[in-house]
């Protein structure tokens, strides 16, 4: 008996080995165009599929919002992303994977620095803009900056925080609600000088997350992929690619990290005064 | 060129050919202009093409990257088929590893034909990518065009660019079709009035009204110039075709009159033309003879060799010079006989020396040969005797006396000089004379031998005879023989008979001998000795022969006398012939010659003047004497005396003599009674009718003659009557020692006696002794002359 079911078992595996495996969908928030989303996350999950043996696929919605929501709604294996630590999407099980190896993000309110205006105050009244209604740098923290403050502003979503920044740039908006790494990055690809009037407490960069339906296996091959990506040559080289096709500074890999990480994010959306969007 | 090349050469007329010229021209253009645009602009097309569909499939691609990233498979499907749509793409397909999209459009209808497209071979133009972020394939994109629309638009354009090329053609060759029948109105005019010059309307001309262009008008200006001139050539040639033809006529006319025969030919050497004298010379008439070679109708030989000659003719038209024929040939007619002729050959070429015929001109040459044989013998035969002349002889003595130097031979020359030959002539007359030389010649001529014996008649009774190749005893023995026979032969001559002598003076030739100047003179030499010694005599020449010596002293005496006569170093002497008759006031004297030697030294006349007299230099010093006498008499008027003037008997024989004494006579004023001439009897006999005329023609001036030496010669009292002298002057060999011989004084008194019983006065001479004179007076002589009276002493001329 238990030999015959060593054999189904051996002739199972074998048949799920034969099989050709069904990638995981994997979904990066909307933080700049779909192109340069895909040019910067297909190497690398091409890198981690390799090394972890778990097929990756980029899943991309057509706004951060629409790709939320096909996290909320079942549609995707693994995401990066910082909007499920909102209270009711917190409760969906989503676990903490890894993390950029970054010091961490904020939330500012920027003005161009030939701006007359020096203070947030100075604001009031004014269009700012924002990158959406479900940014927690784009939107949530730097709104919330302004709410504390008292400062009522015209909310103006350009789409995704590169397009805010446009904005800016532009003359359109007075001011930006942006990502301070986003907006640094920016700056100094477009030769850019800006004054930040307010900034919030540093946040952990998004992360990358896995579904409660992934087994703790193949969400750990995955995290010591995306860990090990930095040490590794190709992995390295992989990154610096990546980094090149957004024109970003310097390289940045992936840490192990934890949904304890995040805690400061369940804290702010608990009490904020910012009506989040779930 | 044939006449087939001609014939297709003139098929098309100007007009056409450069209206095909232009038409095809186009054609070629066109087809090189749509070679030249057509190429590059197909494969413009085709590169447009091909970089449309690149660019359709990034279009597609730009427009569906983000549905694809978003694997939003419907918005990719829309997008693509309304691009496909809206640009005509014929294909568009999208492979993935999920789905395979695909969009088609329906080709559209185009109207270029089949071939058009075939021609063409437009590759379909078909671009494809593999549509690929971040190193991710997303699938592979295709797109593929229609190429219809751009053929019918390269058809399209082809058709537009034909039509207007045919229409610019038409509208070209429109153009070109009214300038060149503007143009080509000169022409035209020029070619009708060209036909009717050809037609014989020499006044037709090309007109200049209608509108021509500069080339055609001065063509036409040139053209009625030519016409002009060669209407005046027209009008010169007809005039000298009707010169030429009485030229041809009188030329046909002479051809066939003259005596010299004609033969034309052409180049072939085939006869064209014979003349009537021809034809009589050949025996070919002119129709017989027309188109036959000339060796065939003018048979040659050679006379010398009798072997056939060369014609002339050809040769001359091989050798394209003249030829002449040489002085042997003869005709050989075509009745077999055979006429000598002279010919010349000449070919006729034309201006560039190219041989067009030849003519043959000859004659009769029978009589003039024979008389060139006539002629030539006669040049070296004595016409009287047919013996060989005296020139002959000198050839032949040239040739002996060269055999003698130069071959060692042996040859012997006589001369020959009949004795008393003259009295033949003058008893008898010349016809005698020449019958007697000519039985002589035959006489004589039979005895030599032809082969080595040379017979000439060397001049009046001389003859000559060379031996070749024999000894001198030979030739004695020959000569003797010879004379021999001649002193047996009679002649008779009018029942008088004749018994002739021959002197024969004998030379060899030997090596030393100059020139045949020395044979004869040898000879002649000999031959003197031997007739002085009395005639019928044989004398060989022998260098240490005291008479031969003499004589040959007198040649010597030859050269002195000329050197002393250029010299003028003759003087003039005179002895007086002294009256014995009572009365007589004038004085008479003898004019003498004297030579005065380079010595100055008088210089006796006994040794000169018989060499003067033998080698013929007396009448010179005849009529010197006279000239300087009468000029003496000219300027001596004090001089009355009468004087008597030697003439010589060679002078006696001048009849220009007379003429040159009265001559000099008239130029002077002295009594022409006061000179008289002496002549000697022997020479007097031997010029008997000549010294009569002279003694009558200068009695008639009153000037006497004497008769010298009378009694001395021969003596013939018919003489004395003949001759009509004054004085009979008795020879001084009877005169010396008449006084003690009875015999001399007998002839003295005789010869007086006829002198005077003839009416003429005597003069003895050479008194040299009282007694003579003594008898001399007794006798009654009229004259006396002599050393005891008057030694002769110079002519007082102051």
């Amino acid at each position: 008996m238990r030999g015959s079911l060593m054999c189904l078992a051996m002739m199972l595996s074998a048949m799920c080995h034969a099989a050709p495996q069904i990638p995981y969908a994997f979904g990066v928030l909307n933080q700049r165009s779909l192109q340069a989303t895909a040019a910067y996350w297909n190497p690398i999950l091409n890198f981690v599929s390799m090394r972890s043996g778990v097929p990756l696929e980029l899943h991309i919605g057509r706004t951060a919002n629409e790709t939320t929501d096909r996290a909320v709604a079942g549609q995707l294996d693994f995401t990066y992303t910082n909007h499920l630590f909102t209270p009711k999407r917190d409760r969906l099980g989503w676990r903490v994977l890894a993390r950029q190896d970054s010091p961490g993000i904020r939330g500012q309110i920027v003005v161009l620095d030939s701006s007359p205006i020096q203070t947030v105050k100075a604001l009031d009244g004014k269009p700012v803009a924002f990158a959406n209604p479900y940014g927690v740098t784009g939107y949530y923290l730097p709104i919330d900056l302004l709410v504390r403050a008292g400062v009522n502003v015209i909310p103006v979503f350009s789409g995704n925080q590169e397009a805010s920044m446009g904005q800016l740039e532009s003359g359109q908006v007075a001011a930006a609600g942006v990502n301070h790494q986003v907006m640094a990055d920016f700056a100094q690809r477009r030769q850019l000088k800006y004054r930040v009037l307010a900034e919030s407490e540093a946040y952990f960069d998004l992360a990358v997350m896995a579904s409660p339906r992934i087994s703790a296996a193949d969400g750990e091959k995955v995290r010591q992929a995306f860990i090990n990506m930095a040490r590794d040559p190709e992995g390295q080289n992989v990154l610096k690619q990546a980094a090149q096709s957004l024109n970003l500074p310097q390289v940045r890999g992936f840490v192990s990290a934890d949904n304890r990480d995040y805690n400061n994010y369940r804290r702010f959306f608990k009490q904020t005064q910012v009506p989040v969007n779930e | 060129m044939s006449n087939g090349q001609r014939i297709s050469g003139m098929r098309y007329s100007l007009f056409s050919r450069i209206m095909g010229t232009v038409f095809v021209l186009v054609v070629l253009m066109y087809l090189v202009t749509l070679a030249v645009l057509g190429v590059p602009l197909k494969e413009r097309a085709q590169q447009h093409l091909n970089v449309r569909a690149e660019s359709e499939l990034s279009a597609i691609t730009a427009a569906i990257q983000d549905h694809v990233l978003l694997r939003d498979y419907p918005a990719i499907e829309q997008a693509i088929a309304a691009r496909t749509a809206r640009f005509q793409i014929l294909r568009v397909r999208l492979t993935s590893p999920h789905v395979t999209l695909e969009s088609h459009t329906a080709k559209q209808t185009q109207h270029y034909p089949s071939w058009f497209s075939s021609a063409l071979d437009m590759l379909a133009p078909n671009a494809n990518a593999e549509i690929k972020v971040g190193g991710m394939s997303y699938g592979m994109l295709e797109v593929e065009l229609d190429t219809g629309s751009t053929i019918q638009g390269l058809w399209d354009l082809i058709v537009r660019f034909t039509l207007l090329v045919l229409g610019s053609v038409f509208v070209v060759m429109l153009i070109l079709r009214w300038r060149l029948r503007v143009n080509l109105r000169g022409l035209y005019a020029l070619s009708g009035a060209a036909r009717a010059i050809a037609s014989g309307n020499l006044d037709a001309r090309a007109s200049l009204a209608f509108g021509s262009p500069p080339e055609v008008y001065e063509t036409k200006l040139a053209f009625n110039s030519m016409a002009d001139h060669v209407s005046r050539l027209v009008v010169e040639l007809e005039k000298k075709h009707a010169d030429l033809m009485v030229e041809k006529e009188r030329l046909r006319v002479t051809i066939e009159s003259i005596g010299d025969a004609v033969i034309v030919s052409d180049a072939n050497g085939m006869i064209e033309f014979i003349n009537p004298k021809a034809q009589e010379l050949t025996g070919f008439s002119s129709e017989s003879a027309h188109g036959r070679r000339v060796s065939d109708v003018l048979p040659l030989i050679n006379d010398k060799t009798g072997s056939m000659a060369a014609c002339p003719l050809e040769l001359a038209l091989r050798n394209n010079t003249v030829v002449e024929l040489d002085s042997h040939t003869l005709l050989l007619t075509r009745s077999g006989n055979r006429i000598a002729i002279s010919d010349t050959a000449a070919p006729i070429r034309s201006d560039d020396g190219k041989v067009q015929g030849g003519v043959l001109v000859f004659q009769d040459e029978s009589e003039r040969r024979s008389l060139m044989h006539r002629l030539a013998w006669q040049a070296e035969r004595d016409h009287l005797t047919g013996l060989w002349n005296r020139r002959a002889m000198e050839d032949k003595l040239n040739a002996a006396l060269s055999g003698v130097k130069h071959e060692s031979r042996r040859c012997i020359f006589c001369y020959i000089d009949l004795d008393r030959f003259k009295l033949v002539n003058d008893t008898c007359g010349h016809r005698a004379g020449d019958t007697l030389l000519q039985r002589l010649s035959a006489i004589m001529a039979r005895r030599v031998d032809d082969k080595n014996h040379y017979l000439a008649r060397l001049g009046g009774d001389e003859f000559g005879l060379l031996f070749v190749d024999a000894t001198l005893q030979e030739a004695l023995e020959h000569i003797q023989g010879l004379r021999d026979e001649i002193s047996r032969f009679r002649f008779e001559w009018d029942d008088k008979m004749f018994m002739l002598g021959v002197s024969l003076g004998v030379t060899e030739l030997h090596p030393g001998m100059t020139d045949i100047g020395d044979v004869l003179a040898q000879a002649d030499t000999a031959c003197y000795h031997a007739k002085s010694l009395g005639g019928n005599a044989i004398q060989v020449y022998e260098k240490t022969h005291p008479a031969l010596r003499k004589i040959n002293d007198e040649m010597q005496w030859v050269g002195t006398i000329t050197k002393a006569f250029e010299a003028h170093r003759f003087v003039l002497y005179r002895q007086q012939k002294v009256a014995l008759m009572s009365g007589g006031k004038t004085e008479h004297y003898e004019i003498l010659l004297r030579l005065r030697g380079e010595d100055g030294e008088i210089i006796s006349p006994g040794e000169f003047l018989p060499a003067a007299e033998r080698y013929g230099l007396a009448p010179s010093f005849d009529r010197w004497v006279v000239r300087n006498f009468c000029a003496y008499l000219d300027t001596h008027p004090e001089d009355t005396a009468s004087y008597a003037l030697n003439l010589s008997g060679r002078s006696l024989g001048d009849s220009s003599l007379a003429d040159f004494i009265l001559d000099e006579i008239n130029k002077y004023s002295f009594d022409p009674s006061r000179i008289s001439f002496e002549v000697t009897e022997s020479a007097a006999i031997d010029s008997l009718d000549a010294c009569e005329n002279l003694i009558l023609t200068l009695k008639s001036r009153g000037i006497l003659f004497a008769l010298d030496d009378f009694g001395k010669g021969q003596s013939s009292f018919g003489y004395l009557k003949r001759l009509p002298v004054a004085y009979l002057k008795i020879d001084g060999e009877f005169v010396r020692g008449m006084n003690v011989d009875r015999e001399k004084l007998a002839i003295v008194k005789a010869m007086h006696t006829l002198g005077h019983e003839l009416g003429k006065q005597t003069i003895a001479e050479q008194v040299e002794t009282e007694e003579e004179l003594t008898c001399l007076k007794k006798m009654g002589v009229d004259f006396v002359q002599g050393y005891l009276l008057h030694k002769p002493a110079p002519l007082p001329v102051d």
